[in-house]
Order: C-alpha cells, then sequence, then structure tokens
C-alpha cells in the first residue's frame, strides 16, 4: 500500500504545486486539486532526506489553509473546513541577516495583509506578541531583496536576506560619507569584497582586475610581492605619476598596504564630480576603502583559508649546447668573424658530451632555476561582536607566497580590530587600529638578475659540476648558485594606522565628526650579496666570483603622517525637497627620515651583520624630507521628490610643494541627474523599467606629485678623493622651477542607468578629460648641466567610454549572474612644447602617451642588389636582414625615419564575471582581456644573441639563402642592424584570459551543525589558466613591453575553506 | 591658523641661491668640480682615457654596446656612447660656473691666494672638459656662466672659437695655480697640468708655436721627468711618480673603476673584454730601432723577441707571464703554469680554451697591477690625464711641424726613447722632416698607446680612414705569420703579402665613413632641445 517510498526533498518558498510535481516525480501518487485553490496556500519551506510521504506531505499542510486525504495512488487536496481556520495568534521572534549571517539592523518587518511592522534591531532581531497562524512575514532591507517569509508556530524566524540584483538601493562611500546608488549623480564604480576575496592574490590592486569598467589593471610581474596591478582611471591623464589616491577609511595609504580579507567595500571615484572633493590629488581617481566592522552584537568567527601551487605561465624554450654553438658560429661568420667553436669542440661534445659533463656541460638553466616550490597559503580569522555599547571586529591575517624560484618570498601578517562606541545616542565614537608586516624576501642580487642570466646563459655553460659544485656559469655570474645561496634582499614593509573618530549629533539634522589618524610607517631594507664559490670543471676554485666580496646594505626608511579632518554635515528633508550640506576642514602633514648603512668584506658570511664586515670599506647615509597640505572642502545635495538630483562640490587645497603665491588653488564640480523613471509619463512601463537615470558632471581636479620641493634649488653633498683621501663634495645637481604649479585635470561626463526588470542593470558612461599644465620633467639642453625641474607642460586628452551590463537570473534552483564589463579609452598627447623625446616608448604629441616609437621594417633585403639599392641602414647589412622604410626619402634609415609604430596603452578592456549557484554548489569565473593593445619584446626577450646571449628554439626558423619565408632575420652577431626599434619586435598584445575560475560547496547545515559549525564551505580555484592571445612565443601577453629578465606571470592552483562559527 | 603650516624647504642640504658663504663651503664647491672629472662613459665602468683607444686601430671592445658600435662604424646620433660624454662633461662645466658665478661672495672671507687658487682650478676643470668636446664633436657651445632654461638655446661656437677659450682659459689658470700640493692634496690642477692641456689643444689643432711654447714651459718648470720603470707608471707603485702631471682619482668606497675585470686574462677571472689588436703589436719596432718587417733582429717564429720593451709592457704578450699565470693563448695551449703558487702549478688553460678568451690572442697590460687581483671590479688604480712623455712628445712634434728642428727636438724624442726601462737606440740627428714626422707619430703609438690620444691622432693626422675601414686582426689561432707584415710611415702594419694571412683572425669587419666619422654626431636629444645646434655633417 502507500506510503512506502522514501522521499528527498529540499526546497525553500516553494509552491504546493512545485511540490505536488516533484513528490509525484519521485513516488507515483498523483494529485489532484483546484488550481484556484491553491493560490491562497503560502511558500513551503522543506529539507528532507529519505522521508515518508507521510512526513512530507504535513510538513507541506501544516499551517496551510488546505488538508488532503489519500486514496489509493491519489492524493486529493481541499480547503480546510471553515471553522479550523479560526484566527489564532501566537507570538513570533526571529532574525535577519545577510547571506554571510551577519545581522542587518533596521531592516523593516512586516506581517503581510496586515498593518503589523517592526523594524530589527542592532543585532538584526524583532519580535511580534502576536501574528495569526498563517501570517507571512516581507522583509526589506535597503539594497537586498524583500523576502517573503511564512512563520510556523514557536520556531524562531532565520531570515536571509540576499543583496539585490540591480543594487538600486545600496548604499555607496563617496567623499567624505555615503549616497544611495540612485541617488548618485557622478561616476562611481563598486566593488564588493566577495569579489576581491575570490582572487588567490596577495595584493589587492591585483584582484581589482577587470571588475569595474573603466579600470584597467596591468599586472605585469609574478613575483611574490611585487605582483601589485598597476591601476589607471579612465586612462593616463599624466606624464608622470598616474596612480590613483587611495583612501582606507578616509586615509590615504597604499592599496596593497591592506590585507585584501578585511575590506568590506571598494568605492572607485571615476569622474570629476565625485573625486573633486579630494581636489589636488584626484586627477587619476579615487579609490576609496572602506574595512569590515561589527554589524551587530552576536559573536561570530570566520575563519577564511587556501593553500595552493603556482607555476610560470610561459617561458621561453631555449636551444641545447650543441644548436648553441652551431647558431653561433653561423652568427661570427655572417658578419665577417672567424667561427667561435671549433669544428673539433662541437664534435666532441657530440661524442664525448653525455659522457664527460664538467668538460663539456650541457646546462638547462630554466630548470635548475625554476626549483622554488611556488606555495602559497592565506589564512585569515575574524571575531566579531559587542554589546550596544561597543562593538567591535578583530581580525588576524597571515599570507605566505613562495616563488618559483629560491628564496623568493612574501609574508604578511596583518592585525585590525574596528572598534565602535556609542556613548549615548548623541555621541558616538570609532577607533582603529591597524597593523600590517610586509616581508618581501628574493635573492640578493634581485629577482630580475636571476631571469636575466637564467635566459641568457648559453647551455654550454657549466651550472652545476658533475661533483656537485657551482659551476662557473657566465664569468662567475651563476644564477642557480646565486639565487640559491647568494644572500638574499629583504624587505619589511611595516605600518600602522590608528584612526580615531569623535562623531556628535546634536539633533537628527546635524552631525559633527572629528578624526585623528596618525599613520606610521617603516620600510627595512637588508640585503646581503654572498660571495659564491664556483669551480672550474677540474675541480679548482675559480676567481670568477660574483660579487667578489660578500657585501651587506641596511636601510631604514621611516615616516610620520599626520592626519587631521574635521567635517559638519547638515541633512534635512523638507517635504519634497532633500537638502544635504557638508563642509570640511583637513590638514596633513609627512616627514621621513632615511638611513643607510653598508659594509663589505665579510670574512664569516654566516654573519650578516653590519659588525661583522670589514671596517675599512664602511660607509652611511641618510636624508629626510616632508611634505604638509591643507584644505577645505565642501558638498552640497539636492534632490527634489527624488527625481531632480544635483550636487556640487568643492575643494580649496594648499600645498607645501609650490612656492608661496602658488600655493592654493580651487576645485569646483558640478553633477546632475534626472530619475526619468520616477515620473508620472513611465508609469505604465514600470514592470519592465525598474529604474532609469541621466546624469552628467563636470569638474576640475589637481596634481601635485612631482617630488617634494621642485621649486627650491638645493645644494646636494657628496664625497669624492683627492690624493687618496676622503674629500666632502657640494654641488647643485637639479635645476629648479620656482614657478612650478598646479596641473589640472577638467572632465565632463554624461551617463545613463537603466534597471530592467528589476534584474539586469545596465551603465553606460562617456567622458572627456583634459590634463593641462601637467607636471613633466622635460628633456631640456644638456648644456645646461643641471638636470631637469619639472615644468608646467603639456596637454593630454583622454576620451572613452564604458559600459556595465549586470543580469542575475534564476531557472528554478540554478541561479546564476553575469556581469560584462567594457571600456575603452583614447588617448593622446596633444602639446609638449614641441620636445619629442626619442626611444622606444615615447610621449609625442598627436599620440598616445608611451607609444611605441621606431623603423617601420618592410621585411627582409632579399639580395645584395637590394640592399644596394635601398637607403643606406646600420653597420653592415646583408640579404636577410631586416629592411626600413626610408620615410623621408634622404637615402639614409637614421632617428628621422623613426614613427609611431604602435601603443602600449590596452584598448577594449573588458572583464566578464560569471557565477551561478545550484544547491550547495557555486561556480564562479572571471574572463578578462584587451581588444587592442600593442606588445614589444626586444634585447634578449627576442632578439638573437644580443649582447653575446643565447638564441631560443624559435631562431632556428631564420633566413637563410635557401629559407627566405623565415620568421627571423639571418643571425648576424654584435650587428646593430636587425637590433634597432622596429615594428618587426612588435606584436599584437591583445588577449582573452581565464583570469580566474573558482568551484566551491557549501555543506549542508544538518552536517555541520553537530560540530558546532554554522557555516561550511570548500572550494578550488584557478588563476591565469587559460590564455588566447598571439604575442611571441614563450612571453606572457600581460607583461606585452620587455627584455626577457622579468620574473614571468604565474598560474595559481588552491583549494580553500570558509567556515564560520 | 598656522601661516607656516605648508613652508617646507628641502632638509638635506642649503638653497643654492645662498650657497658659499664660507671657506668651507668654497671648498666643497670646488671638490665637488673635481668629482664630476673621471666619468665612465660606457657600460665597461672605465674612464675615459682606456676606452678611447678600443675604438681605434689599436683596440677592440668584445661587449657588444654603444662602444663596440662606435669602434665598428655603425653608431648613429642616438648612441649612449656620445650622450654619456656629452652630458658628463657640461654637467662637470654646470659646476665650475656655478661655482665661478658665485665665488665672489666669499672675495672678502679666504685669503686672495686661496681665492685665486680656487678660481683658476675650476677655469682648469672647465677647459678640461672643453677640450675633450672640442677633438670628439667639433666647435661646441662654449658654456661659462650657468645658464637658466630660457638662456639655454646657445648655438654652437666655432671649432677656432672653442679652441681659442680652452687656450685663453688654461693660460689664465696657470698663471694662479701652483705648481705642486702636498701628498694628501695631490690629484688637484696645477701650473704644470693647465701648461700641458694647452700644449696638447694647441698641438691638436696645429697652432704649432703656441704648443711648443706651452710645452717648454712645462719641461722648464722642473717639476716633472720621466719615471724610470715604464711599467710600473701605470701601477700602484708608480701612482706617486713625478711623471705624473694630472691623473684620475680613484679611491675604494668613493669611486672606483672596472679596468681589471675588462682587461685580465681568463685565468687572472678578467674578461679580455677590451684588448688590443695585431696590428698595434706587429707596428712595435725591434730592439735596433727597425720596424719588424726591416730589421734583422726580428724572427718570425719568436715574434716578441727583441723588440721596443714598450711593448711588452704595454700589452701581455703569448709567452709572458700576466698576472702569475704563463698567458698562453695558442689554441693548442690547453695546459699552462700558475705561478700563484710554489712551485708552480700545471692547470688547465682557458685563455687557449674558453670562446671568450682574448679575441686577439692580447691583453692590455697598462693599469692591470696584482693588487687588483680580486677585486677586480672596483679598483682604486689611479688612471693618468697627463704625464711628462706626453709634453716631451708635443714638444718635439710641434717643433717639427713648425720646421724648426733643433737638438732640442731630438733630446725631447731621445728622452722618451730612452728611459732606464726602454733604452731605445736614439734618434741620431739630421733627420728631414718628413722621416722625423713620422718617427714622432710612431713614437705617440709606441709610447701612448692604450691611454686614449689614438683616436685624436689619427684624426689630425687624417689617417683614420685608412685605419679604421676593413678588418681588424687577431693573432693566428694556432701559429703565428709566416713573415712579417710591411709596415708604413705611420707604423701601420699591412698584411697583404703576409703567406698565411688567412689564417689570421677575423675579429671584427670596420667601415669608417670619411665623409661622416672624423667627428662624432651630438647627441641627438640635444639637437631636439636645442634647435639651434647644428648636427655634425651625414649624421
Amino acid at each position: 500500500a502507500g506510503y512506502a517510498q522514501k522521499l528527498t526533498l529540499s526546497r525553500k518558498n516553494a509552491t504546493l504545486e512545485q511540490i505536488f510535481w516533484e513528490v509525484s516525480k519521485q513516488s507515483r501518487y498523483e494529485f489532484i486539486y483546484d488550481a484556484d485553490m491553491l493560490k491562497e496556500a503560502r511558500p513551503v519551506n522543506i529539507r528532507v532526506i529519505n522521508a515518508s510521504l507521510e512526513k512530507v506531505l504535513n510538513e507541506c499542510f501544516t499551517g496551510q489553509p488546505l488538508t488532503y486525504t489519500v486514496l489509493q495512488n491519489t492524493i486529493v487536496v481541499k480547503r480546510k473546513p471553515l471553522e479550523t481556520a479560526a484566527v489564532v495568534l501566537f507570538p513570533v521572534k526571529g532574525s535577519v541577516t545577510d547571506e554571510k549571517g551577519a545581522p542587518l539592523p533596521g531592516a523593516t518587518v512586516r506581517v503581510k495583509g496586515t498593518d503589523k511592522a517592526t523594524v530589527a534591531d542592532e543585532n538584526g532581531r524583532f519580535s511580534f506578541a502576536d501574528v495569526p497562524e498563517n501570517a507571512v512575514l516581507l522583509v526589506s532591507y535597503t539594497g537586498y531583496v524583500q523576502a517573503e517569509v511564512s512563520v510556523e508556530e514557536q520556531e524562531p524566524v532565520r531570515i536571509i536576506l540576499k543583496e539585490s540584483v540591480a543594487g538600486l538601493n545600496s548604499i555607496v562611500v563617496v567623499g567624505y560619507g555615503t549616497q544611495k546608488k540612485v541617488n548618485l549623480t557622478g561616476s562611481v564604480s563598486t566593488v564588493k569584497s566577495a569579489d576581491l576575496q575570490v582572487r588567490p592574490v596577495g595584493q589587492t590592486s591585483a584582484a581589482l582586475q577587470g571588475l569595474a569598467p573603466g579600470v584597467t589593471v596591468v599586472q605585469r610581474s609574478g613575483q611574490p610581492g611585487s605582483d601589485a596591478g598597476t591601476i589607471r582611471i579612465r586612462g593616463i591623464g599624466t606624464l608622470g605619476d598616474s596612480n590613483p589616491m587611495v583612501l582606507i577609511d578616509g586615509i590615504e595609504g597604499n592599496m596593497n598596504n591592506i590585507d585584501p580579507n578585511t575590506i568590506e567595500s571598494i568605492s572607485i571615484l571615476k569622474d570629476a564630480a565625485s573625486s573633486a572633493i579630494y581636489g589636488s590629488r584626484a586627477a587619476n581617481g579615487v579609490v576609496l576603502i572602506t574595512t569590515k566592522r561589527a554589524k551587530g552584537n552576536q559573536l561570530t568567527v570566520n575563519y577564511d583559508a587556501y593553500a595552493g601551487w603556482q607555476q610560470p605561465t610561459n617561458l621561453p624554450k631555449m636551444v641545447n649546447a650543441v644548436d648553441h654553438m652551431l647558431l653561433t658560429n653561423e652568427a661570427y661568420v655572417n658578419v665577417g668573424r672567424a667561427p667561435l667553436y671549433d669544428d673539433e669542440l662541437i664534435d666532441k661534445y657530440r661524442t664525448e658530451g653525455a659522457a664527460n659533463r664538467d668538460l663539456y656541460p650541457e646546462t638547462d638553466w630554466q630548470k635548475e632555476v625554476l626549483t622554488g616550490s611556488g606555495f602559497q597559503q592565506n589564512h585569515f580569522v575574524s571575531v566579531s561582536g559587542g554589546t550596544d555599547k561597543i562593538k567591535s571586529f578583530a581580525s588576524f591575517g597571515y599570507f605566505d607566497q613562495k616563488g618559483v624560484i629560491e628564496t623568493t618570498d612574501f609574508t604578511r601578517f596583518s592585525f585590525r580590530n574596528n572598534t565602535d562606541f556609542k556613548f549615548s545616542e548623541k555621541v558616538s565614537a570609532r577607533f582603529d587600529m591597524q597593523f600590517i608586516n610586509a616581508v618581501q624576501e628574493e635573492p640578493g642580487r634581485g629577482a630580475e638578475a636571476v631571469f636575466h642570466w637564467m635566459n641568457r646563459i648559453p647551455a654550454n655553460q657549466a651550472g652545476i659540476n658533475t661533483d656537485g659544485t657551482w659551476g662557473e656559469g657566465w664569468n662567475g655570474d651563476n644564477p642557480i648558485a646565486f639565487s640559491r645561496v647568494g644572500g638574499t634582499a629583504k624587505t619589511s614593509n611595516r605600518s600602522g594606522i590608528l584612526n580615531f573618530s569623535l562623531n556628535y549629533q546634536p539633533v537628527k539634522w546635524l552631525r559633527s565628526e572629528l578624526t585623528i589618524a596618525p599613520v606610521i610607517g617603516e620600510t627595512i631594507g637588508k640585503t646581503f650579496n654572498r660571495i659564491v664559490q664556483t669551480y672550474k670543471p677540474d675541480g679548482t676554485k675559480s676567481n670568477f666570483l660574483s660579487p667578489t666580496k660578500s657585501a651587506l646594505t641596511e636601510t631604514a626608511n621611516k615616516s610620520f603622517q599626520n592626519n587631521v579632518r574635521a567635517t559638519i554635515t547638515f541633512e534635512k528633508n523638507i517635504r519634497l525637497h532633500e537638502l544635504k550640506l557638508l563642509a570640511g576642514f583637513s590638514r596633513e602633514d609627512f616627514r621621513n627620515n632615511y638611513v643607510s648603512a653598508f659594509r663589505d668584506g665579510f670574512i664569516l658570511p654566516d654573519y650578516p651583520v653590519l659588525a661583522a664586515g670589514e671596517a675599512v670599506n664602511q660607509k652611511a647615509n641618510g636624508n629626510s624630507a616632508e611634505w604638509a597640505l591643507q584644505s577645505l572642502f565642501g558638498r552640497l545635495n539636492y534632490n527634489f521628490s527624488g527625481k531632480y538630483l544635483f550636487e556640487a562640490n568643492l575643494r580649496y587645497d594648499g600645498s607645501s610643494r609650490f612656492a608661496t603665491g602658488n600655493k592654493y588653488s580651487i576645485f569646483p564640480s558640478m553633477s546632475a541627474g534626472w530619475r526619468i523613471s520616477q515620473e508620472k509619463f513611465m508609469e505604465p512601463l514600470a514592470h519592465v523599467i525598474s529604474d532609469m537615470k541621466i546624469r552628467a558632471s563636470w569638474g576640475q581636479l589637481g596634481n601635485q606629485n612631482i617630488g617634494n620641493y621642485p621649486f627650491a634649488s638645493q645644494i646636494d653633498f657628496g664625497s669624492y678623493t683627492l690624493g687618496k683621501q676622503i674629500v666632502n663634495t657640494a654641488a647643485l645637481n637639479t635645476a629648479a622651477n620656482v614657478d612650478i604649479s598646479w596641473e589640472t585635470t577638467e572632465m565632463t561626463n554624461v551617463a545613463l542607468d537603466i534597471a530592467l526588470f528589476s534584474k539586469l542593470s545596465i551603465t553606460a558612461e562617456y567622458y572627456d578629460k583634459k590634463s593641462k599644465d601637467i607636471l613633466y620633467v622635460l628633456d631640456i639642453p644638456l648644456i645646461i648641466g643641471l638636470s631637469a625641474p619639472p615644468q608646467n607642460v603639456g596637454v593630454v586628452s583622454n576620451k572613452g567610454w564604458e559600459l556595465g551590463v549586470n543580469y542575475n537570473g534564476a531557472i528554478r534552483e540554478l541561479e546564476y549572474y553575469v556581469n560584462v564589463n567594457v571600456s575603452d579609452v583614447k588617448n593622446k598627447v596633444l602639446d609638449l612644447h614641441g620636445i619629442n623625446r626619442t626611444g622606444l616608448t615615447v610621449s609625442r604629441e598627436g599620440y598616445p602617451i608611451s607609444s611605441i616609437y621606431g623603423l617601420e621594417a618592410e621585411g627582409y633585403f632579399t639580395d645584395e642588389r637590394d640592399v644596394a639599392e635601398h637607403a643606406q641602414q646600420f653597420g653592415i647589412v646583408k640579404p636577410g636582414d631586416l629592411k626600413y622604410k626610408d620615410q623621408n626619402n634622404d637615402k639614409i634609415i637614421n632617428d628621422l625615419d623613426n614613427v609611431v609604430i604602435g601603443s602600449t596603452i590596452p584598448r577594449f578592456t573588458y572583464g566578464i564575471n560569471l557565477g551561478a549557484s545550484y544547491k550547495g554548489f557555486n561556480l564562479s569565473a572571471m574572463i578578462q582581456g584587451v581588444g587592442k593593445a600593442d606588445g614589444y619584446l626586444y634585447r634578449q626577450g627576442i632578439m638573437p644573441f644580443y649582447e653575446g646571449g643565447t638564441v631560443q628554439e624559435q631562431h632556428k626558423d631564420h633566413w637563410t639563402p635557401e629559407h627566405t619565408g623565415a620568421a627571423f632575420p639571418r643571425l648576424a652577431f654584435s650587428e646593430v642592424n636587425n637590433e634597432k626599434n622596429s615594428s618587426f619586435w612588435m606584436k599584437n598584445a591583445a588577449y582573452t584570459r581565464l583570469k580566474n575560475i573558482q568551484l566551491g560547496y557549501t555543506l549542508p547545515d544538518e552536517w555541520i551543525k553537530k560540530m558546532g559549525i554554522r557555516n561550511l564551505r570548500l572550494y578550488v580555484n584557478g588563476s591565469n589558466l587559460f590564455t588566447i592571445d598571439k604575442f611571441w612565443d614563450g612571453y606572457d601577453v600581460e607583461s606585452p613591453v620587455g627584455i626577457g629578465n622579468g620574473y614571468p606571470q604565474v598560474k595559481v592552483f588552491t583549494f580553500g575553506v570558509n567556515a564560520s562559527l | 591658523c598656522n601661516k607656516n603650516y605648508l613652508e617646507k624647504y628641502p632638509l638635506d642640504g642649503p638653497s643654492s641661491s645662498s650657497f658659499i658663504t664660507n671657506e668651507q663651503e668654497l671648498m666643497l664647491a670646488i671638490n665637488g668640480c673635481y668629482a664630476s672629472v673621471p666619468f665612465h662613459p660606457s657600460a665597461h665602468n672605465c674612464p675615459l682615457p682606456v676606452i678611447l683607444d678600443q675604438v681605434t686601430d689599436l683596440g677592440f671592445d668584445r661587449n657588444n654596446g654603444t662602444l663596440q658600435e662606435v669602434g665598428k662604424g655603425s653608431h648613429d646620433s642616438n648612441n649612449g656612447f656620445f650622450l654619456s660624454i656629452w652630458s658628463s662633461s657640461y654637467s662637470g662645466i654646470a659646476r665650475c660656473n656655478f661655482l665661478l658665478d658665485n665665488i665672489d661672495k666669499v672675495k672678502n672671507i679666504v685669503s686672495e691666494q686661496l681665492y685665486n687658487r680656487v678660481k683658476a682650478e675650476a677655469r682648469f676643470l672647465r677647459a678640461y672638459h672643453y677640450h675633450y668636446l672640442v677633438e670628439m664633436f667639433g666647435g661646441v657651445p662654449v658654456v661659462t656662466t650657468s645658464l637658466k632654461l630660457d638662456e639655454s638655446q646657445v648655438p654652437r661656437n666655432t671649432k677656432e672659437e672653442t679652441v681659442n677659450f680652452i687656450l685663453t682659459e688654461m693660460e689664465a689658470a696657470a698663471a694662479d695655480l701652483p705648481p705642486g700640493y702636498a701628498a694628501n692634496e695631490s690629484g688637484r690642477a696645477t701650473k704644470g697640468a693647465a701648461l700641458a692641456i694647452k700644449a696638447r689643444i694647441a698641438l691638436y689643432n696645429e697652432k704649432w708655436d703656441v704648443a711648443a711654447d706651452a710645452a717648454k714651459r712645462v719641461m722648464d718648470l722642473n717639476v716633472y721627468q720621466l719615471h724610470p720603470d715604464f711599467g710600473e707608471l701605470f701601477t700602484y707603485k708608480g701612482q706617486t711618480s713625478k711623471e705624473i702631471i694630472f691623473a684620475l682619482q680613484y679611491l675604494k668606497g668613493i669611486k672606483t673603476h672596472n679596468i681589471p675585470s675588462q682587461f685580465f686574462s681568463r685565468m687572472a677571472s678578467g674578461f679580455s673584454g677590451l684588448v688590443p689588436g695585431q696590428s698595434l703589436i706587429d707596428s712595435y719596432e725591434c730592439t735596433d730601432g727597425l720596424s719588424i718587417d726591416k730589421s734583422p733582429g726580428f724572427d718570425p717564429a719568436k715574434p716578441f723577441e727583441n723588440r721596443d720593451p714598450r711593448l711588452g709592457y704595454t700589452v701581455a704578450l703569448p709567452g709572458s707571464i700576466f698576472m702569475n699565470f704563463q698567458f698562453e693563448t695558442h689554441k693548442d695551449s690547453v695546459k699552462t703554469w700558475d705561478y700563484n703558487t710554489t712551485p708552480a702549478k700545471r692547470v688547465n688553460n682557458t685563455d687557449a680554451t674558453n670562446a671568450f678568451a682574448t679575441f686577439t690572442g692580447y691583453c692590455w697590460r697598462k693599469y692591470t697591477d696584482l693588487t687588483d687581483k680580486v677585486e677586480r671590479t672596483t679598483s682604486e688604480l689611479n688612471v693618468i690625464s697627463v704625464r711628462y712623455a706626453e709634453v716631451l712628445l708635443i714638444y718635439a712634434e710641434a717643433k717639427i711641424e713648425s720646421n724648426q728642428v733643433d737638438n732640442t727636438v731630438y733630446d725631447a724624442i731621445n728622452t722618451v726613447r730612452q728611459r732606464p726601462s726602454v733604452n731605445m737606440p736614439s734618434i741620431a740627428a739630421g733627420k728631414t722632416r718628413e722621416e722625423l714626422r713620422s718617427i714622432i707619430r710612431k713614437e705617440r703609438k709606441y709610447e701612448l698607446a692604450g691611454e686614449g690620444f689614438r683616436v685624436f691622432d689619427i684624426r689630425r693626422w687624417k689617417i683614420a680612414d685608412q685605419l679604421m675601414n676593413g678588418i681588424f686582426y687577431g693573432r693566428i689561432p694556432r701559429g703565428l705569420p709566416a713573415a712579417a707584415p710591411a709596415i708604413d710611415a705611420n707604423g701601420t702594419p699591412d698584411y697583404s703579402a703576409v703567406p698565411n694571412r688567412s689564417e689570421m683572425r677575423v675579429v671584427e669587419t670596420r667601415i669608417f665613413k670619411t665623409n661622416r666619422d672624423y667627428l662624432w654626431p651630438i647627441p641627438n636629444i640635444e639637437t631636439l632641445t636645442n634647435p639651434s645646434l647644428a648636427q655634425n655633417p651625414n649624421y
């Protein structure tokens, strides 16, 4: 008979009809019911494993206005008799949290169909004294999707709100305050902590890649501790320092000097309107980082950890010893030299080489150098909770990343404690502390030196002798040896931030805040270059030692930055008018003190301390600098009826970096928005267009990043020798520019925001940005004899557009999202006073900043006649050499024939973020790419035998009279013709890369509850797994301009866990 | 609020506007001028005098780079070697100008003697920079005061104007400079140095009387004399020699150079990167005073015997002891002797087997010293800029060219030829002007090879186009030339008649564009920032 089968079901907020469908699929029972009747039923939450049909049905029908009877294989659903539907009142208690379990104080809870309503308290808790038996709660909170939850007697209700798709109601952090996203009139991108923390990187900047339109992050290196991304917001606005200003909880700081796990959100202020309140430092955009704070009283402990391995994405393939010698001889003979290697030696290599590697070395330099484990791990523990008066969020982070070469490492300890005090309804305070110790370690001679030599030394040089001693390498430069035992360069970055704010709110519409935040920084360097004894093949000690003496340099740079800020905010709504006024004052001053000490000649190199070095050659040095900035700023926000929005900002900045008379400048901005969707005439479309806004902004921003004293001409001290005595010297080395003043960037922005069906949101923006009086060190005539000072020269334009599209959808229990951002910027140098530098990457009038400049290659010379008839080139030119275009037809190829051949600024940058979750599983992927960019590899990176180095396998495909359609020109040793900067060495650097992919599984509650764990998620993650590009073989397209000596980009595989108690 | 909050001034040094307020500051400033004299304009980190000969017929730079390009003739106006010389020189000039512009602030504070001396030192150093610039680039902008940005569009002075400036300045400096200093202040400019540079630049510009006069005045100072041991002069022992008139000063930890690692043999753990060529070796006379193609004392099978001793002092020859190793470069000499231990050890010979052993089979010996054996990249051996032998040769050449040959000319040449350790046969009186011209030109080569004069000599003698075109030879890897090459009046060998010439190692094939390469190009960036500077022809 019936009830025999066991059912497994897990549904949330399902309709009864859905449950019936599921049950009949699993059990062969059929349901008979009236569809209209089911409309009165409330949603069902059910989670059963191997349960009886009876249990399932009882769960489904509890509290429903319906009941059922089972007739053989049919279940008949009917209304409950009216008399049993009498209203029973009972109390309800519950809590509202976000998906991570953090309470949402202030969430509104209403009982559906009644006028009962309450607001969740500080801990997200709420209660009703009496609700009807079948009550349904409607829970809403700004920025989150409204939830409908049915109530069961006696059971506390746990309501979890999901962040709203379009994020329309979300609150966005802006300069010196917050703003509702719907009311924003400037251009602000926000990044959530979850998007950052999915990436297994040590540096926050690298994690920002691909997440926000208009924000281009380029990561050039995979070296632990040096793998930060370079952030460019809306193009490159200036010729000097183009880094955005970064504020961590309002204090200017370094984005990479914070544990990414402590970040709650990041706002990126992109246009002048939103960043002008930061005036003189905002020209390159502003990044506001907000750290996590305790949200409720409930004590929560979180533990997040991952571990994994890295390996290089790409490496050039080098030739073996015999090939190196044969190709070298070919190159020597081609330039009219005698062959370098005797045929006899090459023969011996072939016949006796394998048996006698000491005499005939064959070293795979890459294999021997890349012996680092590449292991990395991250642990982050946080404790959050408190009372109504005091709340605290304390966290401890540990990150350790070992490199793919030995002695390369990055370790960071971070400690952060954010505390909120509430003295009374009117007075509150925040007291935050952060201490970070980040230590980077690399070989004493630098990781770059390791890769330089690794890809340079021919395979026929000895790396490790057969008796295990170090071979001579190249004249004592043995990257295997010096990367493993040649001493280390260690840089410890310690910083401490205290951030104290006092808030006073005498009346509801007036708030004031005073902030004092001292920042202490310390960079301690210790570089020990240790002698490595190398041995000749016969076992005798070699005198080729690099370095020739062990040497130790210790440096200490201590800085202190003082921040004082006071703001007052007036906020009042009068009928349909909303008015907000902010005024503030701030002061920042900075001072640093640098000392260095040096000794060499360590007789006992196991004791790398200064006292162990010889006193005879000791050196000490030191210097100091300071700067100050003081500012007044203000903002006015006005909106009428939530339809017409207006904002104006003003900042008055004074800087010590300019001479008296030029110290102060004003930076204004204005913006306005119109929420069309709020207009009456849009009402018929309300179900389609959830929101629609057009906005426009204009403003001026400044830049003062030009060193500390560009206006002052200062005498430098030094030393020299006369008559074998040390003498002190003084000299004027740098020209000063007393007239130097502010650089100004003017920017206009227009944008459209649309949200459709509450699922799809689109933001499209266009901007026009022009920087004038750019602070730039322009070449000056060398006959002045002083290095050039910065001048107010140059005009640069950036015009661009951005598109961001977010879509969140669900198919039954499969929830998914697609976020796409695309942006483009056209950069152009408009004026440089006519001084157009030459060189590989140059800024020239009429072209983008850092354009690639060189000769236009026209293929290879076909024969001697071709050479003779063509314009005169460089040195001895033969068929198979590169032929360059004679741009000015003067029959001589020289500098005048150089033209801009490409641009290194990425265009059409995009990021595609995909995610899906199904039951406990979730999958996220990030695809990132560049649509258009030129890459340029040169020197030993790609040029055969550059400065005597070896060659790569791909160079075997070179021009010979018999093979004219080759990939590379004829081999020529020590001839410059083919090594000139030319379009030949340029390659398309566009790419699409699977930047990150993660698969996670959240364990079901019932499995973990017994262990006392609230939430447990396990995941696997892969970074940089897959790339499509057309760049040079052996090199990573993300570092598209290089000479082949960089630490390679890495792929990372990790697995991790998120747990909360 | 505090009005001074934004008033921040440099913490590391005084402002230039107030500088030179007392004697201490004056001395700091003049020392700063000296500090910019020994610059190292190539990747080798070697001073100018020793690298200049590598771009002549005498030497070769194996390291691919800007210097090799110049020797080979494939340079252009972007060559970093020229840029480095130009910018280093003008930065030195600016330091001198700054001092000279501000020295009057202490005129009444320091003694008149010191005021005059320091002023003369600065004028000497400024003219010293110009004397290189004018020979390398031709007429250059003669800048004599601190330039502001808006005053910097200065055109070139003519070569004549530039040369005259140097002559006048050196004369003026000589008036106020002392003949010498205490040992712990040696390295400062002296009267002799100013007159010697004056003589040098006059000679280069065919102002024969001026040159002879200035050289004679140096000789008459009776301060200088030739160092008896020619080889020792270029070692640590020779640093205090009375032959040295002006030297670039080095000291560990303060300023060092890299000559040892570039010059040493492979066995001595050097790179043998900068090396002399076969033609320098063959140009030295035999001890009988005849060239090797004429001397009965020359044996092609033992080519290094019976030769002018300066050959062996200037060049490390195969078969000699170099840095305590038996120096052998015959490719079959796979073993050699290590004299660092007693008794000597038979060891593997990397000077024969290493692919990067000297390409020519020879190394420079001048400026190599066993003291630098270990710390090869940080030598503190002073490098001579002006020495007395040069002054004697300037005197002789100027007199010969101006047709005023008398005994003093023969004396000057023979003093150089017959210093105790050299002892070459004297030149007998009665030579024609043509013969004497040949003698003096060869003598400059023998005496001064490796010291940075050759590039200017072959330019002014207008023989660079012959010497710098074609093949630069090294030794025959497994043998010797079967016969002596023909040696011309300038001492230049011609190998066309040597039977086994084809076995000689082709180290490099060079080109020299006669209509271009007699002058080096003004650095490209300088012509961009200062359009009033005209570039040299055909660059």
